[in-house]
């Protein structure tokens, strides 16, 4: 394809060359900067070398490593079995396995999480709630029990107190801020007498087609559902009159002292 | 080439084989790519430094594209080799403001030209040597480099094409027309 002339310019083209020393020295420089971004590579070495871009550490994927393959299974497995084992708790009922987890740390962890007083006293008033419903199901299931009466009787009194407790809190925070609205207390007040008297309603209607020793427990729980619940009310009415009495007070010192600015004027 | 290269499962013989590779092909390319810059550079030092430039960034480029199949290694290389020619004006373009505007004129706009007077120690070379170069720089621009990568590196069309990132048909009607035109200005 070409002729002489083309073919002895080409050749003496390819005369134009590095020396050995530069060839050789050029291969060594090269065998290093190999070297060294294998290094990097494969050992993750954070030396900075130049021209070489290098990943940080930050966004290195852990590698598997099967020594660890056991804690790290035994640790999930113990947040499903956990996760599992407290969705389960939430529809125990009492003689169940899972009650006691349910009324010892997911309630009160529940509760921990209740910030505001109105909060609270909504979550105080939903676990009374929840244990009438345990009652309820027992019930359904013939399974009201002494023992699961007695279990139930101890959980309601106390989810009584810390209503009691939340309320007043909740009253006292209504206040101090000033933002007093009797309708709003009375509001939450009512919510919490009509759900108590419904749970009654529904207790009369079971009770019919029960057992006698059934029907027995049941009115013992009504009575502490009863009792409870006039003391909680008495408890109010003694709140309302205590801050009508201030507020009358505090209308009469007023009047009296505008009284006493109108005489000085004169 | 390098498939899997450094991949997890790539064991130390991989890498091994992977870089002996490397190694056969810098042994067998590293004078024409050096030819290749000196002609374009006309400085002997620079040439040295970029050929060992190109040669670091074809390693950097299979590392970075384990998944990639390089169809030609040498095409690879010269593609990066012209590239890094072209850098290298454009930075030294950057260097100095007074020879920008003779730069703009005489070398980065001309890319492509052999031997042209950059300042540079003069490259020693025999007289037909020197000859041919000048008889090559009189061919048409479009048609010099395909002509040179063709007879004086023997790559391939495609290869050719690879590098100057053109058709294989295009390519085969530059040589040709180049090699026309050469011989016309050897008076063959």
């Amino acid at each position: 394809m070409t002729n002489n002339k083309i073919q002895k310019g080409i050749e003496s083209l390819k005369k134009i060359k590095m020396s050995s020393n530069e060839e050789s020295l050029l291969r060594e420089n090269l065998i290093n900067y190999v070297d060294k971004t294998l290094e990097i590579k494969t050992e993750d070495n954070v030396k900075t070398y130049k021209g070489m871009p290098i990943l940080s550490q930050y966004f290195k994927v852990p590698s598997f490593k099967p020594q660890f393959a056991f804690a790290t299974f035994s640790i999930l497995g113990l947040f499903i079995i956990g996760a599992g084992a407290v969705g389960a708790a939430k529809s125990s009922l009492p003689g169940d396995t899972l009650y006691l987890l349910k009324v010892k740390v997911v309630e009160p962890v529940e509760g921990l999480l209740m910030i505001t007083p109105v909060s609270k006293v909504n979550f105080e008033a939903k676990k009374i709630d929840n244990r009438l419903k345990e009652v309820e199901a027992l019930v359904k299931n013939n399974n009201l029990s002494k023992d699961n009466r007695e279990v139930v009787e101890k959980n309601l009194e106390k989810n009584f107190e810390d209503h009691a407790k939340a309320f007043d809190n909740f009253v006292k925070d209504k206040k101090d801020t000033e933002v007093k609205n009797s309708v709003g207390t009375t509001t939450e007040q009512t919510e919490f007498e009509n759900n108590i008297d419904q749970h009654s309603v529904i207790f009369d209607k079971i009770k019919e087609d029960i057992p006698e020793e059934q029907k027995e427990e049941v009115k013992k729980l009504e009575d502490v559902v009863h009792n409870k619940m006039n003391e909680f009310k008495e408890d109010r009415k003694d709140d309302e009159e205590r801050s009508s009495h201030k507020e009358n007070n505090r209308d009469r010192t007023k009047s009296e002292s505008r009284n006493q600015d109108e005489e000085s004027n004169n | 080439m390098c498939k899997d290269l450094l991949s997890p499962t790539s064991s130390s013989m991989e890498i091994n084989i992977i870089k002996n590779q490397f190694i056969e092909l810098h042994n067998k390319e590293s004078q024409a790519i050096f030819r290749f810059c000196v002609l374009r550079v006309s400085d002997r030092e620079t040439a040295l430094d970029l050929t060992q430039d190109i040669f670091m960034r074809y390693w950097d480029y299979i590392l970075k594209n384990k998944e990639k199949k390089i169809d030609s290694g040498r095409a690879l290389l010269f593609a990066i080799a012209r590239n890094c020619i072209i850098d290298w004006y454009r930075k030294k373009k950057n260097i100095s403001l007074e020879s920008l505007v003779e730069d703009s004129e005489n070398s980065f706009n001309k890319e492509g030209y052999f031997l042209q007077d950059n300042g540079g120690e003069k490259i020693e070379m025999e007289a037909e040597a020197e000859l041919f170069i000048k008889k090559i720089e009189e061919v048409d621009i479009k048609y010099r480099e395909a002509v040179y990568l063709r007879y004086v590196e023997e790559l391939t069309p495609k290869e050719i094409a690879e590098v100057l990132k053109e058709s294989v048909n295009v390519v085969s009607v530059h040589i040709n027309r180049g090699l026309n035109q050469l011989r016309e200005l050897l008076d063959i």
